[in-house]
């Protein structure tokens, strides 16, 4: 292992090193951000308790910013780093014309090939899953009386290393199909637009929708599920669509103002109804969700080893 | 020069393609948006008009005003990233290629000067990135006058008009120079990217330190504030014209900003602190000459560079 891992050192030391240090880096502040959250609370029911300890969303002004820039940046990670590593695995020995005398020099081209793979896929996987470890701390320590469930689904946890996964397949494969790296990247970054944003419209399929109860919807604050539907309940039982419902609201608080209440008899008012997937159920998602991205990175990375195979070298 | 444009698309003909044509799709899709929304609005009066039932044409003309309502968001964001993607993919490539296939060194002895290799290589594209990018900019404007009442101010800073075009160029003269000292193209880019990152941040900064300076207090209700940046509000006495912070005014007067309150305490006026949007062109304007500076220097340095790199060290 060690002598294909000095080997892709050499031969993409900058991307490497821009990989590595980059999601190293960002793991680093996403640790230090979820430490120092988390000690700001260790005071909490003392004296010297901090101002977070009084509110729902407690590190909103103080620590919003530097986490929101890191859960942007830990969402782009997983594609920057499958391209840069991936794409010119074999589209840059193809276009340096190195590949006509390494594929003959080797056994067979499908063990060239892995070889040149596994060590860029140890070094990604081990880069992503510290990432994610600290994206996932971070985030829990961001809302700690929530349940995360959906929120942040794709910049955290295994759902952020199985993507990483399926764009290096990605990238090999379409260094491996166009053997130029520019072109590749480009096309590469198209489709992996397309791939987040497929991804974002099938999280909700995974797994059926069920009506949910009033705690595991989004308005109970302790969880973040994955919203289908939203109808409403009138107190006579009669279910009605969203937007009628939301003006029966409105008109319901306009006239207790104007009887000068606060706020109308909730007993009056229709109940909102979600339908979609609890917080509870999102590991059963990534669950699925990965074993289906798991599969397409077998299927590229196979496309990728069939093309290697039949391509000419040059 | 022809013969440095059928070069140009020889060597980089998928980049091209996929760099200027996508500005250009862009700049079409901006431009059937915005000639769009203007027929439809200008429909939508005509169904209203009659103040009768709307008929079935009425009706599927909502939906496609509906419809279109979801485009300008997405296409504002991609003229805001353009620039960069397009600057940098296709200037850190433009050397750094030559010298990591090593054809710099016959390409450079061939021709006459260094200097004026690089200015063949140079201009063809940076016409065609202006080109395409002023062409971007000016039907985002179209777009954003079409779809968004009132003045184009602050909030729409760099999705339209010419500062489009002057951002691309300059990270593409950047490109053109990090390609020429790093000698590979991955890395080049990578490279690029992280110093017009830098660059990005220190024209926020400046920016921002300059509209807050230039910032004035202006009473609330005397200007439409669309294109308005505010910065932070308060009121000021009728009769002594003391300014008096939010804070202030909320622990002097609860009874104005409790529910059934008016948010206005008696006997004051609400004052903005803001920078209005006829400021806007000149802060534009001044950013088009900060990035004309450094695209100057950046070229220049580039010119300096070649004349003594040595062509065949990656």
């Amino acid at each position: 292992m060690i002598a294909p891992l000095r080997l892709a050192w050499r031969l993409q030391r900058w991307e490497f090193a821009f990989v590595v240090l980059g999601g190293l880096g960002l793991a680093a502040v996403a640790f230090w951000q979820a430490f120092d959250m988390r000690s700001m609370l260790t005071g909490c029911g003392t004296s010297s308790a901090a101002p977070a300890c009084e509110f729902v969303y407690p590190f909103q002004t103080t620590h919003g910013n530097v986490v929101g820039l890191a859960q942007t940046l830990s969402g782009l990670a997983p594609f920057l780093a499958g391209l840069l590593l991936g794409v010119p695995i074999v589209a840059g020995e193809v276009e340096h014309r190195t590949a006509l005398l390494a594929w003959p020099l080797s056994g067979s081209r499908a063990r060239w090939l892995a070889w040149r793979v596994m060590p860029v896929l140890a070094i990604s996987l081990a880069v992503m899953a510290v990432l994610s470890v600290a994206a996932d701390l971070m985030a829990q320590a961001y809302l700690p009386k929530s349940d995360l469930g959906f929120l942040h689904h794709a910049s955290r946890g295994l759902p952020l290393v199985m993507r990483a996964v399926v764009v290096l397949a990605l990238g090999v494969a379409l260094g491996a199909l166009m053997g130029r790296v520019l072109p590749a990247l480009l096309v590469g970054i198209a489709l992996c637009v397309g791939l987040s944003v497929g991804l974002g419209l099938a999280l909700d399929q995974w797994v059926p929708s069920q009506v949910m109860t009033e705690d595991e919807g989004p308005e109970g604050l302790t969880g973040f599920p994955a919203v289908t539907d939203l109808r409403y309940r009138m107190p006579d039982g009669e279910i009605i669509g969203a937007q009628e419902g939301e003006i029966i609201v409105e008109q319901a608080y306009a006239a207790a103002i104007e009887a000068g209440q606060d706020e109308p008899d909730p007993a009056t008012l229709p109940r909102p109804v979600f339908t979609g997937i609890s917080a509870a159920r999102h590991g059963e998602v990534v669950l699925r969700e990965s074993l289906a991205l798991g599969a397409l990175a077998i299927g590229l990375f196979g496309l990728a080893a069939f093309v290697v195979r039949r391509r000419r070298p040059e | 020069m022809l013969s440095s444009v059928r070069l140009a698309w020889r060597m980089q003909r998928w980049e091209l393609a996929f760099l200027i044509g996508g500005p250009l799709l862009l700049a079409a899709a901006a431009g059937f948006v915005a000639w769009q929304t203007t027929v439809t609005l200008a429909g939508l009066d005509a169904c209203y008009a009659d103040n009768v039932a709307l008929s079935a044409s009425c009706r599927s003309l909502i939906q496609w005003g509906n419809a279109l309502t979801a485009l300008p968001p997405i296409l504002e964001g991609a003229t805001v990233v353009a620039p960069f993607v397009v600057g940098i993919l296709l200037g850190a490539p433009l050397v750094s290629r030559e010298i990591e296939k090593r054809t710099a060194p016959l390409a450079w002895s061939l021709s006459l000067s260094r200097a004026r290799w690089l200015a063949g290589r140079t201009l063809p594209l940076l016409i065609a990135i202006a080109i395409a990018l002023l062409l971007l900019g000016q039907a985002s404007e179209a777009m954003i006058r079409a779809t968004a009442p009132g003045q184009i101010g602050f909030p729409y800073f760099a999705m339209h008009g010419p500062l489009v075009a002057a951002r691309a160029i300059s990270v593409f003269e950047i490109g053109v120079l990090v390609g020429l000292l790093m000698g590979r193209v991955l890395p080049a880019i990578l490279v690029t990217g992280l110093v017009v990152a830098a660059l990005l941040v220190g024209l926020y900064v400046m920016r921002d330190q300059l509209m807050r300076a230039e910032a004035t207090w202006v009473e609330a209700s005397t200007r439409d504030l669309s294109g308005v940046m505010i910065y932070d509000s308060a009121f000021t006495d009728d009769t002594s014209g003391e300014l008096i912070t939010s804070e202030e005014a909320f622990s002097r007067f609860p009874e104005a900003f409790g529910i059934q309150g008016s948010g206005m305490p008696p006997g004051m006026t609400q004052v903005y602190l803001m920078t209005p949007p006829e400021r806007y062109p000149v802060f534009v304007a001044r950013e088009i000459g900060a990035l004309a500076l450094v695209s100057v220097l950046v070229g220049g340095l580039a010119f300096w560079v070649i004349a003594w790199r040595r062509p065949d060290i990656g």
